[in-house]
């Protein structure tokens, strides 16, 4: 979590944007955030405007103003980047979002007919906001008590104030969304013969496995160890060893709850060096100044147990070969093994989603769901999003599909926008 | 003990005269806050400063009704202080005290010069603050013919200095009385003409002018309100306009003065670095008085301000600040005497960070001759471009350059 700005300084800020003709951080927005517009609100201190448009534009945006990697997108266009540092948008955002709430102009009486959502992660979220938004009444199916997806449930404690996430939410008082919540869609094909579109946002919960022997016994999810803490109930790891094997965002986020949980070092695995590594900076910094550390090019082959008791974590070197992809790829080197002594080991190389074999859906490599540009389904009528569509892996990006979908089945249905 | 310098510091002289009295450098504190303690003023003479204008004071049982608060900004563009502005008065202190701090620091502070400035309303209270301060030993006597409040001249809520002949009446009977005791009278910028005034001064006798205050403004509304700023319990007043944002004025106000009447002139208004002080003597400050910066910045910008206008001294081959005094004023002249040529807009495309600002400037402000193309970059286009300048002052690179076609 990030110190918030103070007006003075959020106003500053605002102050030394440029304001390009074309804003270049708005079109690397996935969302298209009018960046140039909600700053020269600030800067005139209408803070309220200034919300009015950045939520407009996404409906998650307090989440976003505490932990969109903008590094990735809006700050990497930002043409003071090598000049002086790029405008802190994200920043920006959470500036405005905590000291405004623009109520929602009333909400358009909705239609008769419903749509649905199913899945309340973020891409769920958006389209329900959107479909609302555009007079279409809303049902929301989640599985859990509560809607956020990975948001609420899988994000560092100490990274995110999920009460960014409850002000998104808050925001959508008084649409016209019916939240279903515990109620698990069993199969979409109930659903899809009684709405006429469906938006599909499941998420991907299905954790990817090692393939190492006992790891159904030995490993923990890090996704369940997350969610543990999240929940209030996690993993107590008092002094013990932890070893994380990953790599990405979500690996970074089981080690930091590692240290949050009382263990006395973390380790994450990763396959390739550091240059590889799919991280954002900023997390990556936060996890380093937490004392975590990386092995680098280390491929875990087995674990080393005795009676049942995780003892450590045995690794084999690799080095990457570049056979002219995109990326080099790690190979083994035979006889370079080593173990990483730990008490308890922690599995975050990724999750896939959850099949419905229920409907004809077509499935594209790389366990995603191919879309078209309006976010639809090779079956006419269902729309997907969010990470089952896409690698991105971000909240932005969810929140792009939801919207996107949304105008999509809009205009399907005949309205006019 | 300050550390010996790695580099010795510049070896020039800023020692510099005024109406026959000698400066250790060019820089005063004007008459203000700063100067209306006496603690404070030996702070401000010790710091370095050649010398202070002690705050303007004025003849036992003139009531000062103070009013709270009396200090507002001027913010722009996420800068706090661009101006300032005050409802302030004159000195809560008499004459009776200003004359004791006159005799205290002529002693404490031999090498310093003593200014006191004073107000008045009737001849015999000009007249006696005057022979009071002479009697302790001023150096200097500045007359407020200025405060934005108005004077207790003529008129109420009038400044004497909007009236030359009530300036040239009032100048008289300060010189009479101040004899060889130099007499500055302190100007407003904001009158129809001020050389007219610049004669009424010189023509009343006086020995110079401080050109010049505060001016007169309104610093902003409240606008849930609707009370002035600063509001006073929903009510409010005009203030006097200082700081930074006064500079141009005050430069214009000292070149008409030093153009058309052969007067000295201590410079004042908007002046806080060196290279400004620098501009201000170009057309025609003998020496520059300071009020804002200070009262911003304190008494310690008096290092950068002496050894920023030493260094360039050096470098121009100045000996003394008198060298600086009026070179700009040969280069004014009225707008029908310019040279009139053909100028084009060049952009340096290796600085420009394609950020678009020229662009939208010469769209919606000049010409529309720059063009954005597909790299982002921006194009002049030649046949458009008058060549007015607007597109290298909005540059955030600085890239951007008015080239000259023969
Ligand atoms: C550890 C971690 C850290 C991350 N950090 C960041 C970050 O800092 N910044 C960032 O931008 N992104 C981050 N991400 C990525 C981001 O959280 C995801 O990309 C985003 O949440 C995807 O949204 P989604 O709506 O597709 O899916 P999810 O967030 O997974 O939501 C899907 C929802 O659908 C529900 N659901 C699933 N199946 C059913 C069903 N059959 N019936 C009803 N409901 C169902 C699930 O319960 C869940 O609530 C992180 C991800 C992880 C795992
Ligand atoms: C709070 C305040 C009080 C002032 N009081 C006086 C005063 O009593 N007499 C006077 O001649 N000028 C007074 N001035 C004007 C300053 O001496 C000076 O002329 C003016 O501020 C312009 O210079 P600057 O831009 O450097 O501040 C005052 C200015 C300020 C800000
Ligand atoms: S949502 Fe993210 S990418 Fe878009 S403007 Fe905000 S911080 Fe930048």
């Amino acid at each position: 979590m990030f110190d918030l700005l103070s007006p003075h300084v959020a106003h500053r800020e605002a102050w030394r944007c440029l304001v390009c003709w074309d804003a270049p951080c708005t079109a690397a927005c996935p969302v298209h955030v009018p960046i140039p517009e909600f700053i020269a609100r600030l800067r005139s201190n209408d803070v309220v405007g200034a919300e009015e448009l950045v939520r407009e534009a996404n409906p998650l945006i307090s989440t976003c103003g505490e932990i969109c990697p903008d590094e990735q997108y809006c700050s990497r266009a930002c043409v003071l980047r090598d000049a002086e540092g790029p405008i802190r948008v994200r920043e920006l955002h959470r500036f405005v979002t905590a000291s405004a709430h623009a109520p929602w102009p009333a909400w358009a009486p909705s239609r008769p007919e419903r749509l649905a959502v199913v899945g309340a992660g973020p891409a769920g979220i958006a389209c329900a906001r959107e479909l609302a938004a555009l007079g279409w009444g809303v049902d929301v199916y989640e599985r859990d008590a509560a809607a956020g997806g990975v948001v609420r449930h899988a994000l560092a404690v100490g990274r995110f104030a999920v009460e960014r996430l409850d002000s998104d939410l808050d925001a959508l008082r008084g649409a016209p969304i019916t939240w279903h919540m515990g109620h698990a869609v069993p199969s979409l094909r109930e659903i899809l013969e009684s709405y006429a579109a469906v938006f599909y946002a499941p998420g991907t919960h299905r954790d990817v496995l090692l393939d190492l022997q006992g790891e159904d016994t030995l490993m923990v999810s890090g996704m369940e160890f997350l969610r543990g803490w999240r929940m209030g109930q996690g993993l107590d790891l008092t002094g013990k060893e932890v070893v994380v094997v990953g790599g990405g965002n979500a690996s970074l986020d089981v080690a930091l709850t590692a240290c949050h949980a009382g263990a006395a070092r973390v380790v994450l695995v990763y396959r390739r060096g550091p240059r590889e590594m799919p991280v954002w900076r900023r997390e990556l910094e936060q996890a380093s100044s937490k004392g975590i550390s990386v092995e680098y090019y280390a491929h875990p082959v087995g674990i080393i147990a005795e009676a049942g008791v995780v003892r450590g974590l045995q690794c084999r070197r690799t080095r990457l070969v570049d056979h002219g992809g995109r990326r080099p790829v790690p190979e083994d080197m035979e006889g370079f093994d080593f173990i990483l002594p730990a008490d308890v080991l922690l599995r975050a190389v990724g999750s896939e989603p959850e099949r419905d074999e229920d409907v004809d859906v077509r499935w594209g490599s790389k366990a995603t769901v191919p879309v078209t540009e309006a976010m639809e389904t090779s079956r006419r009528g269902l729309f997907a999003g969010g990470d089952l569509v896409s690698r991105e892996g971000t909240v932005v990006a969810a929140a792009s599909h939801g919207l996107r979908a949304a105008r999509a089945i809009h205009r399907m249905l005949g309205g006019r926008s | 003990m300050s550390a010996p310098a790695l580099r010795p510091s510049p070896t020039v002289n800023l020692e510099t005269a005024f109406l026959g009295l000698r400066l250790e450098n060019p820089f005063l504190l004007s008459a203000a806050p700063s100067t209306d303690d006496l603690d404070m003023a030996r702070q401000g003479l010790d710091a370095g400063w050649a010398g202070v204008v002690l705050k303007t004071t004025s003849v036992e049982g003139t009531p000062v009704p103070l009013a709270y608060p009396m200090m507002s900004a001027m913010e722009w563009a996420g800068r706090r202080l661009v101006g300032m502005g005050n409802i302030d008065l004159i000195s809560e202190h008499h004459i009776d005290a200003v004359e004791e701090r006159v005799r205290i620091l002529t002693r404490e502070f031999p090498a310093k010069l003593i200014a006191a400035s004073i107000m008045g309303s009737r001849k015999e209270d000009w007249q006696s603050l005057v022979w009071r301060l002479r009697d302790a030993g001023v150096h200097l006597i500045e007359c407020s013919f200025s405060c934005p409040q108005g004077s207790m001249g003529e008129r109420a809520g009038a400044m004497v200095a909007q009236s030359a002949s009530a300036t040239e009446k009032v100048a008289g009977w300060v010189k009479e009385a101040a004899e060889h005791t130099p007499v500055l009278i302190k100007i407003t910028p904001q009158v129809a003409d001020v050389v007219e005034i610049a004669r009424a001064v010189k023509n009343g006798g006086a020995d110079g002018i401080t050109a010049s205050n505060s001016v007169p403004a309104l610093m902003g509304v409240d606008i849930d309100t609707f009370a002035p700023i600063p509001s006073l319990g929903g009510l409010g007043t005009y203030s006097g306009f200082t700081g930074p944002a006064i500079k141009p004025l005050t430069l214009r106000t000292v070149a008409e003065i030093a153009r058309h009447v052969s007067i000295p002139i201590s410079g004042n208004g908007g002046i806080c670095t060196w290279s400004d002080a620098v501009e201000l003597f170009a057309v025609g400050a003998q020496n520059i008085q300071i009020c804002s910066a200070v009262m911003h910045h304190g008494f310690r910008i008096i290092d950068d301000l002496k050894s920023g206008l030493a260094r360039y001294m050096e470098r121009k081959g100045f000996t003394s600040v008198s060298d600086i005094v009026g070179k700009a004023l040969p280069h004014i002249v009225d707008h029908d005497e310019l040279p009139r040529r053909t100028l084009r807009s060049r952009i340096d495309e290796s600085a420009c960070l394609r950020c678009g600002v020229c662009f939208v400037a010469c769209r919606d402000g000049g010409h529309q001759a720059i063009a954005m193309r597909e790299d982002r970059l921006p194009v002049v286009d030649d046949e458009r471009c008058v060549g007015c300048g607007l597109c290298p002052l909005t540059c955030p690179a600085g890239c951007i350059r008015m080239e000259i076609i023969p």
